[in-house]
């Protein structure tokens, strides 16, 4: 297996405890910024009457988010795999023994970390939008659709006339004394 | 400027307020027209009638600041036949009768006036349902979420793959054999995933900057024109005061009504579309270049402002309040509302919303984006996963 290594053995555990948990951290991060962001787009999208085009968006970027929260779940696991081949290393191969053994960095007594993954982001191209308070002091605030579709014009003249021809109906005109002459 | 949907929501109160006003001058004025006809009008129905004149009296038709006094228009003609007089044996009662009629007349003409309120009750609540869908959403808290997408996202993604603080860059060269190949071989899985998210967000952006300019143009066109109406509907009110009668000329004020499609339009033409990045990966500065074109014009949206804006002709053919009504609640859903949903739509399908310019292509695609979107992207068959952690 020696003739595998061209690498300092110390700049695999550095990777595996330091540059991938690093890594991982700053993707979690983007995770939860756009977490806020998507937030933000699908209350908007709502008050927009969810329009196809945005909820086509909002799928897209409930994918990115389910992307990053795999993406830090698999640089948690290529941190713990790169890991154990530094063990692998560290066992089988001499030189890769005496290098461990000459190292005095502050990271030669720690395990890689997993950085803890983004909360799930949902469905937030389904229609209407929940704001839940991550506190849990408060109920969920729900945010329904705008209506895409009014009611046509004609129709709500329609309900106008109506009214207005039963008004003067009911009103009537004053009793004619003269009727009676005619 | 912002759009501020309240001072939109106080105008179609106005509208509804003072076009039931308007309605009710001409309920009003209809009724005594109709009951002064009742009696038969100004010819005697026969030989041997006598008229009884009487003028109109305590009639208002109570507009605030525009009150309405139509009496000196009204003057009802009773026709009594000579018998009927010569043989009462108290004619007095029959002035009483007529009286008493003058009276319910008056009343009459009122509830005919207040039956104008009627008739516009809800007005105002229609207005706001038709365009519930362009007025509830903020653009500005869109422009701002577009923003961080571009900042906090699409460049931090090319940061967490281009930015190397532990060698990991020089493990992927210098370590060869079957670790290191399968190191780098993951490597260079998890920078082209990474782009091809980049890349993702840089199209949402690009959607939801398009329908910023949507929203936004179109919120302003609407305010403008809703104060125009309110304008259209004082001035008939004016015209009506204070003695009547109706006014028989359209207002010299056109109303104020957007051209939603041109606006829409122009700003699209500027977003222009997201060009072709064949390999993303590789070109991760083409994906932050394009998401910072979409920033910027995001930047841009709030501009488009005020009466400087492409409009559309509209005339009023007649005064009355059923013609501004139809105009009012025509151009509110034709113009705006469906011209709004037409602009939506057009980004799923792809579709021209100008039919005087049939060859343009709005900004975006999304069917066609989600089609050629391959997620999920992780994990990958290639990666470490649970399975062979143990």
């Amino acid at each position: 297996m020696s003739d595998e290594i061209y690498v300092p053995i110390v700049k695999i555990y550095t990777a595996a405890r330091q540059g991938i948990p690093d890594q991982a951290e700053e993707l979690a991060l983007i995770g939860g910024r756009l977490q806020s962001i998507v937030t933000t787009l699908d209350v908007q999208t709502a008050k927009a009457g969810d329009p196809p085009a945005l909820r086509d968006a909002l799928t897209i970027a409930g994918n990115i988010h389910d992307g990053i929260r795999r993406g830090v779940t698999t640089l948690n696991h290529a941190a713990f795999a790169l890991e154990a081949t530094g063990d692998d290393y560290v066992q089988s191969d001499t030189q890769a023994r005496d290098e461990f053994n000459q190292w005095h960095g502050a990271l030669k007594g720690i395990e890689p970390t997993r950085t803890t993954v983004p909360g799930d982001v949902g469905s937030p191209e389904s229609p209407g939008a929940v704001l839940i308070d991550p506190t849990g002091h408060s109920y969920p605030h729900v945010i329904y659709s705008s209506d895409y579709d009014p009611e046509a014009p004609s129709e709500d003249k329609s309900d106008r006339d109506e009214t207005a021809d039963e008004d003067k109906s009911d009103l009537g005109l004053p009793y004619d004394p003269t009727a009676q002459y005619r | 400027m912002s759009f501020d949907y309240f001072e939109l929501s106080a105008e179609f109160d106005k509208i509804e307020e003072k076009l039931g006003y308007l309605k009710g001058n001409e309920l009003a004025w209809e009724y005594l027209v109709a009951a002064r006809d009742q009696l038969g009008g100004m010819a005697a129905p026969g030989d041997g009638y006598m008229p009884s004149e009487w003028w109109l009296e305590d009639c208002k038709f109570p507009v605030p600041g525009h009150e309405v006094d139509p009496t000196r228009w009204f003057q009802f003609t009773f026709w009594i036949p000579f018998d009927t007089i010569h043989d009462s044996p108290d004619p007095s009662k029959l002035g009483a009768a007529n009286a008493k009629y003058m009276k319910d007349v008056a009343a009459g003409a009122l509830q005919a006036w207040h039956n104008g309120a009627s008739w516009a009750s809800g007005l105002a609540s229609y207005c706001r349902q038709v365009s519930d869908s362009f007025t509830r959403a903020d653009a500005t808290a869109i422009c701002s979420a577009l923003e961080d997408l571009h900042t906090y996202v699409t460049s931090d993604f090319s940061v967490n793959v281009l930015d190397d603080p532990y060698g990991i860059e020089t493990i992927r060269t210098q370590w060869t054999g079957k670790s290191g190949t399968s190191f780098n071989t993951f490597y260079a899985n998890y920078d082209g995933q990474i782009a091809q998210m980049a890349w993702a967000s840089v199209q949402v952006a690009q959607t939801f900057a398009a329908a910023a300019h949507v929203i936004h143009g179109t919120q302003q066109g609407v305010l403008e024109f809703a104060k125009s109406i309110v304008k259209i509907i004082d001035q008939q009110l004016e015209a009506w005061a204070p003695i009547g009668p109706p006014p028989r000329d359209a207002p010299e004020t056109p109303p104020w009504v957007a051209d939603v499609t041109k606006i829409v339009t122009s700003g699209w033409k500027v977003l222009g579309h997201v060009p072709v990045v064949k390999d993303v990966k590789s070109q991760f500065d083409a994906v932050i270049s394009a998401g910072t074109d979409v920033s910027n014009f995001v930047k841009t949206i709030a501009d488009v402002t005020g009466t400087d804006l492409p409009t559309l002709s509209r005339t009023l053919d007649a005064a009355d309040s059923d013609e501004i009504y139809k105009l009012l609640t025509d151009t509110l859903y034709d113009d705006y509302q469906q011209k709004y949903v037409a602009a939506m739509d057009a980004l799923q399908t792809g579709t021209s919303i100008d039919p005087g310019d049939s060859g343009y292509q709005p900004p975006i695609n999304t069917s066609d984006v989600l089609d050629d979107m391959p997620p999920p992207w992780f994990p990958r068959d290639d990666m470490p996963n649970e399975e062979s952690m143990r």
